[in-house]
């Protein structure tokens, strides 16, 4: 009973800067999550580019982003900013002051490694979609625009729903990882509250159900999600009317 | 960057052997955790399937970095406790207690490989297995098991490089493993380059065990 007066709001409980640890952790999430499915998009365009070395660059950054502990690719892409920002601030004559935020640098990381794992969802997914849709809808004169937006995507989430729920489940832990730069996330949070009461077990433990208790919600709205886009399938793939 | 490795040799090869018997270990020890508990969940019956059902909801579901502070820090919370048990030798030292975290994360995760590839049997073995009246025992040991491993592989090999790059979160817990010796050099020279250095390290480690994975995949290609 002692230990849960600790999670009560106000200036004795840490419930309520919890809270807001809970919502930096969304938010970062939340953030990452359209860019880096934007990027995965991009890259996948790029592995299939017709320049060698577009396809290469593409292949290097999915190897890379794979191979690299995520981490470290938060700590490389964190400080080497820093020295990105303060040369081109100098060189331009501003402030040397200026600095990156750890949301910036973590928003950057998560999407950069996420989207390593993205392009391959979206091979997979347009694979299963096919080509003679793309074939259709060149037929009926649709634009590259229109063919992508009214007839890819709309098919593309049914075959990507699980592959990205996959990714959002790495994501929403991953950033877990920006409390190494001081960003004040879930875990960052915890850190402060028990330098002040001593009691790591019962703090970890609570951030750890919070944790599970977004992942659990995660893979019902995926659950969710997937029977809306599978709604009219019928098993055997054709889909009727 | 060559200057930066040949100046700090001895601690880059120190990291390396911790971070290769860590990853060793872990991938090991899980495995042997994970087999039952692999073996509980594609049963999924009785006491042993919610068990099993849980342990892996329960350390899929928080990130390992919180496990690891979970197992470090909250175990020092019950020093005279495990002291008084004799487990303290153990759990004061930052190298088991990142290897146990490693362990009880790896192990939710090659549970779940274990029991797709378990349930992925095709049920026509299992009728050959009764219309030789194999003993259940028989029947996994002789024949369940070595396909069950064999289709498990690839995702057990996928499994080896996460848990690989996983590792390099112990630095956080003072290990000096390739990450915990980045951080130490870019703490005594500022030079940025020793995250360059270390990442190459990954990056050639990830590689040649991929390429390790890929031979043994095929030589298994009759499970496929």
């Amino acid at each position: 009973m002692e230990l849960l007066s600790l999670l009560t709001p106000g200036p004795t409980g840490w419930g309520d800067e919890l809270l807001i640890g809970l919502g930096m952790t969304l938010g970062l999430a939340l953030a990452t999550f359209p860019v880096s499915i934007m990027l995965s998009f991009l890259i996948h365009r790029a592995r299939n580019s017709r320049r060698r070395p577009v396809r290469y660059l593409a292949q290097m950054h999915v190897s890379v982003f794979k191979s690299l502990p995520e981490i470290l690719t938060l700590l490389i892409i964190y400080y080497q900013s820093q020295v990105v920002i303060s040369w081109v601030a100098e060189y331009a004559g501003f402030d040397s002051t200026l600095s990156i935020s750890p949301f910036l640098a973590g928003l950057i990381a998560l999407s950069l490694v996420i989207s390593a794992y993205g392009s391959e969802v979206v091979r997979g997914a347009l694979q299963a979609i096919g080509k003679g849709q793309v074939e259709a809808a060149q037929a009926l004169g649709l634009s590259g625009f229109h063919c992508f937006w009214k007839v890819i995507l709309p098919q593309f989430w049914r075959h990507a729903l699980p592959g990205l729920g996959n990714l959002w489940v790495i994501l929403l832990k991953d950033t877990s990882l920006v409390s190494v730069i001081a960003l004040s996330d879930l875990t960052h949070v915890a850190a402060l509250a028990i330098n002040t009461t001593r009691e790591p077990f019962f703090f970890y433990l609570v951030i750890a159900a919070i944790y599970i208790s977004l992942v659990i919600l995660s893979s019902w709205i995926q659950k969710r999600l997937e029977r809306r886009a599978t709604r009219g399938v019928v098993a055997g793939g054709r889909a009727h009317a | 960057m060559l200057d930066l490795w040949l100046d700090y040799k001895d601690l880059w090869l120190s990291g390396l052997k911790v971070t290769a018997s860590l990853t060793l270990l872990a991938i090991l020890l899980g495995f042997v955790l994970a087999l039952p508990i692999g073996v509980a969940r594609a049963r999924n019956r009785g006491l042993s399937g919610v068990l099993a059902y849980g342990y892996v909801n329960f350390f899929r579901g928080m990130p390992l970095l919180v496990l690891l502070f979970l197992v470090y820090y909250g175990a020092g919370e019950f020093s005279r406790d495990l002291r008084s048990l004799g487990l303290w030798w153990f759990f004061r030292d930052a190298y088991y207690c990142g290897l146990l975290a490693l362990v009880l994360n790896t192990a939710a995760y090659q549970a779940e490989i274990i029991r797709g590839s378990l349930n992925g049997i095709p049920s026509s073995i299992r009728e050959a297995n009764a219309a030789l009246n194999l003993t259940r025992w028989t029947a996994f040991r002789r024949v369940l098991f070595p396909i069950a491993i064999a289709r498990a592989l690839p995702g057990l090999g996928n499994e080896f490089i996460l848990l690989l790059k996983a590792t390099s979160l112990l630095a956080i817990i003072t290990i000096f493993d390739l990450m915990g010796q980045a951080r130490f050099i870019f703490s005594e020279t500022f030079d940025l380059r020793a995250y360059y250095v270390a990442a190459l390290h990954y990056l050639v480690l990830v590689l040649v065990l991929e390429w390790f994975l890929r031979r043994i995949e095929s030589r298994n290609a009759w499970a496929a």
